[in-house]
């Protein structure tokens, strides 16, 4: 490690320029109006927490989160995601509040990253939580915002993956006893590695019906239909459950007018450990990482003496920014370029206009030596010029 | 008009192979095969473009999504840890991922070194096994570490061993065995899943005559 030059940031952070800022306001915002008119509540969290409590509930590995100290040596931890600090404003300064709860945020997250050194590691989510509502209902609720909230993003085509973490680890558990197998079932799931989760049921699995309902799992991906057949192969309460919940959010997503953006996907393995329920992400057309996560985590707030049904989603904005059709509202430019004779005239002047909507008035103070490169450096930023000089022309040019 | 599907297929002797199952399934392949410069050739009648990658990059290509499926060793898929869906198992070039040395290498007492074009691979099986070693990474003949004493031992890809053993190195321990795997991003695999789905069921039905 060499010395540090002025310019370096630590590894993963980012300047935004201005126009990225603005897209990411204007992106913000519309979300921020959708999630509004779905009745959700904008919230903020501090940006530190106790590694002890929100550290130790979000499903964020110890190692990827950002930890120093305090004065009282405490660790504590850059907020590695939202979920966990919305559990904790909810079971305590809420607490008494009216179920459910519908809260949203825009917020950066902080990810230590291991793997490369470009990867951002200061990430911005916009999402929503919806506590103590544990019905179907909900889980419809917050998937219809989410495929509201994409397509308020103008993106290419999008589609919504939907899994039911009950479903995978119900059948799983149905027939495969050993704790370490199931989580080896899993591991070859989440990457899809399908021909690795064959072998494995094929040595582990010795009943015939459970290496068939296993075998058959693998393969439950695609429209509503997969549904039939992975009620014919639940065999446990709990997988037969996870099913009629599914059927459930179809039929309610079909109220909303939605199921088009729908697909199903059984075999899906949540990103995030605390799931206990519905879990689904969202795709987009031409970007390479899901650009939305969710699904339901019944037992989070557990964790936080306060046991709650809760649901929630997070869209990734660091990888939407760049695909969003959003633009920043457009405004007119204008430079205003006086001398010292004309200053009081020229800043009156400037003080009544910017009170026009959407406008954007910056004002300089002319020293004679300017004037011709202004306008052509100006012009090009597409601002119109107006002088306030003594040049013994029109004092209107631009 | 479909989406082209766009394959990153590693520059080497592992695409040879692939190649021979690619054409026995009936799959179409570009012109400009035999063009050695090209980097991406392009098979308009299918729709299909083809990234010809440095086997390493592989991966790389395909978790960022600039290609939709790729080609590549189980061995690069571990050292290179990446976000990818690992759909097929080609079983082409198969080999192991082993630790081997000189026969009369002694268990260290204190810190072995270890020579590998594998870093992030050996440093974490010899970290499972309990073992303290420094990994140092080379880019290739990797035998060389032990002569020239730069290392005790070497973790590295052996098929028949003849090259170890044409070096005086055997195999001690296999720490994984190897083949070639068809993988795939994971937003292409949702958004272009028919076509995918197509390929790798033509695939599998040429794997499943050359077993039988």
């Amino acid at each position: 490690m060499g010395k540090i030059k002025p310019f370096e940031k630590p590894v993963g952070f980012r300047d935004l320029l201005t126009e990225m800022t603005a897209k990411k306001r204007a992106v913000e915002g519309h979300l921020q109006q959708l999630f509004q008119s779905w009745g959700y509540e904008e919230i903020l969290t501090p940006t530190l927490e106790f590694d002890e409590t929100i550290g130790k509930a979000s499903a964020i590995s110890s190692g990827k989160m950002f930890k120093l100290q305090d004065r009282l040596g405490h660790t504590l931890v850059l907020k590695p995601d939202m979920t966990a600090p919305i559990a904790r404003v909810v079971s305590s300064i809420l607490k008494d509040h009216p179920v459910p709860v519908r809260l949203s945020y825009h917020t950066n997250v902080f990810r230590a990253q291991e793997n490369e050194a470009g990867r951002a590691s200061e990430l911005y989510q916009s999402g929503v939580e919806l506590i103590g509502e544990g019905t179907p209902d909900g889980d419809a609720e917050v998937i219809a915002l989410a495929i509201e909230s994409l397509k308020q993003l103008q993106l290419n085509d999008f589609q919504l993956v939907v899994g039911h973490t009950s479903f995978l680890y119900g059948i799983l558990a149905d027939w495969v006893e050993e704790k370490d197998q199931q989580e080896e079932l899993i591991s070859d799931l989440s990457c899809k590695n399908m021909v690795g989760f064959k072998q494995k049921i094929e040595k582990w699995v010795t009943d015939r019906e459970g290496q068939q309902s296993l075998l058959t799992f693998a393969h439950l991906q695609g429209d509503i239909r997969v549904l039939d057949q992975a009620k014919a192969i639940a065999k446990s309460e709990r997988a037969k459950q996870a099913i009629e919940d599914l059927y459930q959010v179809w039929k309610l997503i079909k109220i909303y007018g939605l199921e088009s953006y729908i697909t199903f996907d059984l075999t899906l393995v949540p990103h995030m450990e605390y799931y206990t329920g519905m879990v689904f992400v969202g795709t987009v057309k031409g970007i390479g990482f899901p650009v939305c996560g969710g699904g339901r985590y019944d037992s989070l707030l557990d964790a936080f003496g306060n046991p709650q049904a809760a649901i929630g989603f997070a869209i990734h904005l660091d990888r939407i920014l760049e695909g969003s059709k959003i633009e920043a509202p457009r405004k007119r430019k204008v430079k205003v370029i006086y001398d010292q004779e004309h200053r009081e005239e020229a800043l009156h002047y400037v003080l009544t206009r910017r009170n026009e909507q959407n406008i954007s008035i910056e004002t300089q103070r002319y020293t004679g030596k300017n004037v011709d490169y202004e306008i052509d450096m100006v012009n090009e930023q597409g601002k119109e010029i107006i002088w306030f000089i003594e040049r013994g022309e029109s004092q209107n040019e631009g | 008009m479909k989406d082209k599907l766009v394959i990153a297929m590693p520059k080497g002797r592992i695409m040879e192979e692939a190649l021979e199952i690619w054409m026995k399934a009936g799959l179409p392949l570009p012109n400009d095969l035999e063009d050695s410069r090209k980097l991406i050739l392009s098979i308009e009648e299918y729709n299909m473009e083809w990234i010809l990658a440095k086997p390493m990059d592989v991966p790389t290509y395909v978790e960022y999504g600039v290609a939709d499926i790729g080609i590549v060793g189980k061995d690069v898929l571990m050292e290179a840890n990446r976000e990818v869906y690992e759909l097929l198992d080609l079983k082409i070039s198969p080999c192991r991922l082993s630790v081997a040395g000189p026969p009369d290498v002694k268990p260290q007492q204190g810190f072995s070194k270890i020579a590998s074009k594998y870093p992030h691979v050996a440093e974490k099986y010899f970290r499972e096994q309990g073992q303290q070693v420094e990994v140092i990474q080379l880019h290739g003949s990797v035998e060389l570490g032990p002569i020239v004493h730069l290392a005790d031992r070497i973790v590295d890809i052996v098929s028949t061993g003849r090259t170890l053993k044409e070096n005086g190195l055997v195999e001690m321990e296999t720490i994984a065995q190897i083949t070639t795997r068809l993988i795939a991003n994971q937003v292409s695999y949702r958004m272009k899943n028919e076509r995918i789905n197509a390929l790798i069921e033509q695939l599998s039905r040429v794997l499943a005559e050359n077993e039988g």
